[in-house]
């Protein structure tokens, strides 16, 4: 057989070391199909291409790798566009390839066409349409970089069916461009010197780091930072993990379901370092009257991540590893005596007011779940109370350990990207815990894990409700509950069965053991549905619009 | 903040679908395009976006930050401000009769206009300048009978190279 | 009187005369939820999947003609609404989609569950809004309905910050006066329509083609007269099924790719063919520089654009297809164009080909889906409102189902969109809660959509879903068995999935049959239920669909497999 368009595809996917990819067929995908057929490329066909498209993010998240999700044209790109944009938010490297009508129909409303590239744009770190096959190699390999490279984040290749089917020749193996040795210039020099001096000056400082840390690999430098100089340090929710031994420091994740002790902490803070986050409004909540006292250096490879939300006084941009690797040689040990009692006192009043840290009866049973699995399992939490309650009770041991869909929330994320986290990290084991409403969301990825026998463990802790909503409502809409019931006529057990899952249904208020160990010595997929009563919320949180210091601790009858 | 029209230029890779994402960084980001002009450099590679938009003085660094992660943007720079000469180029399509001919050719000279087309009983005046200069124009044409009027947006150059950035 | 804006947004969505909602709240939309609280006269239909409240709300548009509508949160709850969006504007179906947003302070600033919803759906959508002040809103939401329905009909987005949601406007001023630019002047086709009445008395080979424009327009009895006005016979795309009587002698069955051997004969051996709201999509030309060869070509379309965009037409009426369809005839003044002698020659040779290759299938030991089709048919006396799936399952549906209402075929045309039928079926049955309604799906398909099954159970929602069980992805393996040498990748699906148990533990009743003495018995039990039913039908693994027009070819090259029934 010659080589077609279809084969340079596979070749630079095998290239980057891309041994799974997630899709699903369709007329336009056709030749690349086919050509799959002869590929050590591993495909695995999802239910639903939402699905295809949060398991390459989910694979991308666990390993580092770039995850690549497959459609056909149309619908099938249609529907990778929550995936992507879950993506883009959260900065996850993927490269979604989706096949496209031939070039001759383009444009002429033809079946299954879609204008993808534009439909993405706003949801894309990059995107490409390939008008010629000889073009394919360069713009994959391309893809690939941009992906990884710098902020990650997702990147669309559209490819015309007849540009997939086109005979070309094999392409030429990559140029290796020498990687360029970034310098640090005098004057970055300069502004780190100026940061480090202020951070050593200060009195009261915080390190806050976000999903940043973990993308570059820098979780061990910013505990030598941390150690070093001695300074507490929160996350955001897309941090939480970068630090995995709980050393006295650590003062949990902000936010407006965060820790109070870091909303509280941060908001006496005169010095604040920001290393690899945004300033998102779920960390800071009402900007205005966020962290009042403190000076602000932010250090982000983005630049239009600084200063967006706040005014920084010391930006720097620049690689995080680099930086910080020449920061702590600049920070110096200060033991700061009056701010770590004030931490402590505070500790103690705050973090164990309410038990199981506010997550109630859920938070136990997921510290339970935690125990009953490998110390190395990876957890993946799905949107509402259940990724709340997830991201505060699991303690996070490895950096790529807890995953979750933080700046676009997405309902539905949890079990494919457990599906993508598995085959991307078979020797770990892996953990969806989600909640009714988003497990119905990609329910159809049942038959997938069952097709596949992918052993991931699935949690859905039911409480017949859209949960979250319910809380809100609860709390600050007079317990005007509108359109939040899901009912409990479906019987989740009989449906993973009926999906070839093997489930099991217990209470929450019952002994988890027996569940437990059958799940965790499940050697397949395995369901365990955990029935919770739907007014266990989660505290403390911050009201909508008010400042991160004014969490409550319940509902105000 | 004070809001006023700030001229931002953009040097491009000329690819298809580069004016759309520009146009998207803008619209997703909640501010409006005032006018534009696109035309190739010297380098047919690229083009040159020029573009104003009413924001105020945050705007330019940020959109800045924004478009530069364009794949396809080559430089962004500000060109707002008194270092810049701005112009924008005016056709206007009146209807003439005979006896205001010289009334006619009288302010073309005053105004420093051409006059482009010339049937009997219908001119098309070109005029370039500055945007104000232009609107004074116009509201002189009008004492004639306009039929039609299209102006382009702003193009700009520093008034002497520099090596600053926008 | 203070009215807040989930207030006004109401009120506008009465004006509108608007009863039902399909949606799943959020965070940005929770202040119009508490509002809904309030209301009466509006139902709300919470789904299970955000795109099941779009396709829900298109299948509504479609058995209805009235406007379907969604509501939706930001960010997730709203790109879940892309494909159905997409959907949607392919077949240009009528439906607003209300999507929540984050406050307007907070727009462009990547908050969370924020994403540019406008932008994403500019390339997909008829129009969209996004409300950057409460004065617009009650206006925006009308002029939104407007555009959907009028001239060729399209989604539109509105997208709404939450800020606008919370604030308060006198009742006074609500603004709900419909700003839109005076509507052009039509443009007159008096003209076009008497070249037309030439052109028509002048053939003797007349073919009526009829799309989805005869239905959105309304102009199916207006049809009927012309087409006996000039003794034609009527094919359709897959869009226009319904709108001429399946059972009529003188329908041909649906034209294109699968569409039957008769209609793809007489319009490329015809001498006219009348177009009425059609696009002529590339399903139903095929190579189209050998589309209806012999023909002249009379296309009636309301949008421009479709003009001579794919097929260059001879007489083109721009207009309203009902009021095109009246003007020609009230042109005609009442007399028969052609005779049913001058096209009886041609009717003639059209019962030769339907008798030559007629639509058939040999029966096995195994279930063949079109049996499942003709005994579906049967039972239903044609009386029922089918949505389909995509893939082989809808091709069965069009060919062996006979529609002789409008608004009856709910299928996803355009897009070709997997999971569109059950969602779209509830659509349809709260539209008509007395009407039996049942999706005709694949085993793929079904799964798309499936937590939808959940939402039919919850209201109690009778609809039917019968799935054609191959153990394949039925279509692309149909492909990969005529081009790709028979193989098939990533096109099987056997696995341990059991419908029966599956639909039962979602509160429906689940059937099953493995042998053709067993489909009647199922379908007759299955229709009769007052429930959700899921009917697992068992079927041939490698059947194909024929006629099937060979890709690139002109319409006459069609695989007819094994239709071909001996000569007379």
């Amino acid at each position: 057989m010659e080589t077609i368009g279809a084969d340079i595809v596979l070749q630079i996917l095998q290239e980057e070391g891309v041994e799974a990819i997630f899709g699903y067929p369709g007329g336009n995908s056709l030749p690349l199909h086919d050509r799959l057929l002869g590929s050590p490329i591993r495909h695995y066909l999802t239910r639903h291409e939402q699905a295809a498209a949060h398991a390459a993010d989910g694979y991308a998240r666990a390993t580092g790798r770039v995850g690549v999700c497959l459609s056909t044209s149309g619908p099938g790109a249609t529907n990778l566009v929550t995936g992507i944009a879950t993506a883009h938010m959260d900065s996850s490297p993927i490269v979604a390839l989706t096949c496209q009508v031939n070039t001759s129909l383009m444009g002429r409303d033809a079946f299954q066409e879609t204008d993808i590239i534009g439909i993405t744009l706003p949801i894309t770190k990059h995107s490409y349409l390939v008008h010629d096959v000889n073009n394919l190699a360069t713009i994959l390999r391309q893809s690939f970089k941009l992906a990884r490279s710098g902020r990650p984040g997702p990147v669309l290749v559209d490819m015309p069916r007849d540009i997939l089917a086109a005979r070309c020749e094999r392409a030429a193996p990559r140029q290796e461009a020498p990687e360029a040795t970034v310098e640090q210039s005098p004057s970055d020099r300069q502004q780190l010197e100026k940061i480090a001096r202020a951070l050593n000056q200060s009195e009261r400082p915080v390190i806050i780091m976000g999903g940043g840390v973990k993308l570059s690999n820098s979780c061990d430098l910013m505990l030598g930072l941390i150690e070093k100089g001695g300074i507490p340090f929160t996350t955001t929710m897309m941090g939480v993990g970068s630090i995995t031994s709980g050393n006295g420091y650590d003062l949990g994740f902000i936010g407006t379901h965060g820790n109070q002790l870091a909303n509280s902490i941060v908001h006496q803070s005169d010095f604040i370092l920001a290393v690899g986050m945004r300033f998102s409004d779920r960390s800071t909540s009402l900007i205005d009257e966020f962290a009042p006292l403190a000076t602000i250096a932010q250090i982000d490879i983005d630049p239009t991540s600084i200063g967006k939300n706040v005014k920084v006084a010391f930006p720097f941009v620049g690689e995080i590893r680099e930086t910080i690797s020449a920061l702590v040689k600049l920070v110096e040990r200060k033991e700061r005596t009056p701010w770590m009692e004030r931490i402590q006192q505070e500790r103690e009043t705050t973090d164990n007011c309410l038990p199981y840290k506010g997550c109630g009866k859920a938070g136990h049973f997921i510290s339970l779940v935690q125990d009953a699995m490998p110390r190395e399992t990876i957890a993946i939490s799905d949107v509402g109370l259940n990724q709340i309650w997830t991201m505060r009770t699991w303690k996070a041991r490895t950096p790529r350990s807890l995953i979750t869909s933080g700046g676009m929330g997405t309902m539905g994320f949890s079990v494919p990207a457990a599906m993508g986290a598995k085959i991307g990290a078979p020797d770990r084991s892996v953990v969806a815990i989600c909640g009714d409403g988003g497990f119905y969301m990609n329910i159809q990825e049942l038959a997938t894990i069952s097709y596949y026998n992918i052993p991931v463990k699935i949690i859905v802790l039911n409480n017949g409700h859209l949960g979250m909503v319910r809380q809100l409502q609860d709390l600050f809409y007079e317990s005007r509950f509108s359109t939040v019931d899901l009912g409990t006529h479906v019987d989740l057990v009989t449906v993973a069965k009926g999906f070839g899952i093997p489930a099991r249904r217990i209470s929450v208020d019952d002994s988890p053991e027996a569940a437990l160990a059958a799940m965790a010595g499940a050697e397949g997929p395995y369901m365990l549905e955990v029935m919770v009563d739907p007014n266990d919320y989660v505290f403390p949180i911050i009201p909508p619009g008010h400042p991160n210091i004014s969490m409550i601790h319940g509902k105000i009858c | 903040m004070s809001i006023e029209e700030r001229t931002i230029t953009i040097l491009v890779k000329n690819e298809p679908g580069v004016l759309s994402r520009v146009a998207g960084v803008f619209s997703g980001r909640g501010y409006n395009i005032k006018t534009l002009c696109v035309a190739e450099t010297t380098n047919p590679e690229i083009s040159r976006i020029t573009l104003t938009s009413n924001a105020d003085a945050d705007f330019t660094e940020k959109i800045k930050k924004q478009l530069d992660k364009l794949v396809d943007v080559v430089d962004v720079l500000d060109y707002t401000g008194e270092r810049f000469l701005k112009r924008e180029m005016m056709l206007i399509g009146l209807r003439i009769t005979p006896d205001r001919y010289a009334e006619l050719l009288q302010a073309v000279n005053t105004f420093g206009c051409r006059i482009i087309g010339m049937q009997p009983d219908y001119y098309i005046i070109e005029t370039s300048g500055r945007r104000s200069e232009n609107d004074a124009v116009f509201k002189y044409f009008q004492t004639f009978d306009v039929e039609m009027m299209n102006r382009t947006g702003s193009i700009a150059l520093p008034r002497h190279p520099q090596k600053d950035s926008a | 009187m203070k009215l807040t804006g989930s207030q006004v947004l109401f009120k506008a969505l009465r004006e509108e005369k608007v009863d039902t909602i399909f949606g799943y709240p959020g965070g940005s939309v929770i202040d119009l939820y508490d509002e809904l609280f309030h209301q009466e006269g509006i139902k709300h239909y919470l789904v299970r999947h955000e795109q099941g409240a779009v396709h829900a709300a298109d299948g509504y548009a479609r058995a209805t003609g009235k406007v379907g509508v969604c509501l939706v949160t930001s960010g997730p709850g709203a790109t879940n609404t892309v494909t159905g969006i997409a959907n949607a504007y392919a077949d240009s179906i009528p439906i607003v989609i209300l999507t929540g947003q984050v406050p307007t302070h907070m727009i462009g600033k990547d908050a969370f569950q924020e994403v540019d919803i406008t932008g994403i759906t500019r390339p997909c959508s008829k129009h969209n809004f996004l409300v950057r002040k409460i004065d617009d809103l009650g206006r925006t939401i009308r002029e939104a309905f407007y555009i959907a329905h009028s001239g060729r009909p399209g989604p539109v987005l509105v997208d709404i910050p939450k800020d606008i949601l919370q604030g308060t406007l006198e009742e006074t001023e609500l603004f709900m006066k419909i700003h839109l630019p005076p509507e052009p002047p039509k443009e007159p086709i008096d003209e076009a329509c008497a070249a037309a009445l030439t052109m028509i008395r002048t053939a003797r080979k007349p073919v009526i083609f009829a799309g989805g424009g005869v239905l959105r327009g309304k102009a199916v009895s207006e049809l009927m007269t012309f087409a006996n006005c000039i003794h034609a016979p009527v094919t359709a795309s897959l869009m226009g099924l319904g709108a001429f009587p399946g059972t009529h002698p003188r329908w041909l069955g649906m034209l294109g790719m699968h569409g039957t051997y008769y209609a793809n004969m007489a319009v490329s051996h015809c001498d006219l063919l009348i177009a009425v709201g059609v696009r002529f999509d590339d399903r139903v030309t095929s190579k189209v520089a050998e589309f209806a060869p012999h023909a002249k070509i009379i296309h009636i379309d309301i949008d421009p654009v479709s003009i001579n965009k794919i097929v260059k037409s001879h007489v083109s009426i721009i207009s309203d297809c009902r009021e095109a369809l009246q003007r020609l005839l009230s042109m005609a003044g009442g007399e028969v164009l052609l005779s049913a002698d001058q096209t009886r020659e041609w009717l003639e040779q059209i019962e030769k080909w339907k008798k030559a290759v007629p639509l058939s299938y040999c029966r096995s030991a195994k279930i063949k889906p079109q049996y499942v089709i003709e005994k579906l048919y049967e039972l239903t006396r044609g009386e029922a409102i089918i949505t389909t799936e995509v893939g082989q399952n809808q091709m069965w549906a069009a060919q062996f189902y006979r529609f002789d209402h409008p608004d009856t075929f709910i299928s996803s045309g355009g897009l070709g969109t997997m999971g569109f039928g059950l969602p779209a079926a509830i659509g349809a049955q709260v539209a008509f809660p007395d009407r039996l309604v049942v999706d005709i799906a694949g085993d793929g398909s079904i799964q798309m959509n499936i937590q939808e099954l959940a939402t039919a159970v919850h209201y109690n929602l009778p609809v039917k879903v019968v799935i054609l069980n191959n153990g394949f992805l039925g279509m692309v393996r149909q492909w990969q068995e005529m081009f790709y040498g028979r193989r098939y990748s990533q096109t099987e699906m056997k696995q341990a999935l059991d419908f029966v148990k599956l639909a039962e533990a979602f509160g429906a009743v689940g059937l099953r049959a493995t042998k053709p003495e067993e489909v009647e018995e199922v379908l007759r039990k299955g229709l009769e239920t007052p429930r959700a039913v899921m009917m697992d039908f068992h079927v041939e693994p490698e059947e194909q669909v024929y006629p099937m027009v060979s890709p690139g070819a002109g319409l006459t090259d069609m695989k007819l497999g094994n239709l071909r029934r001996d000569a007379d």
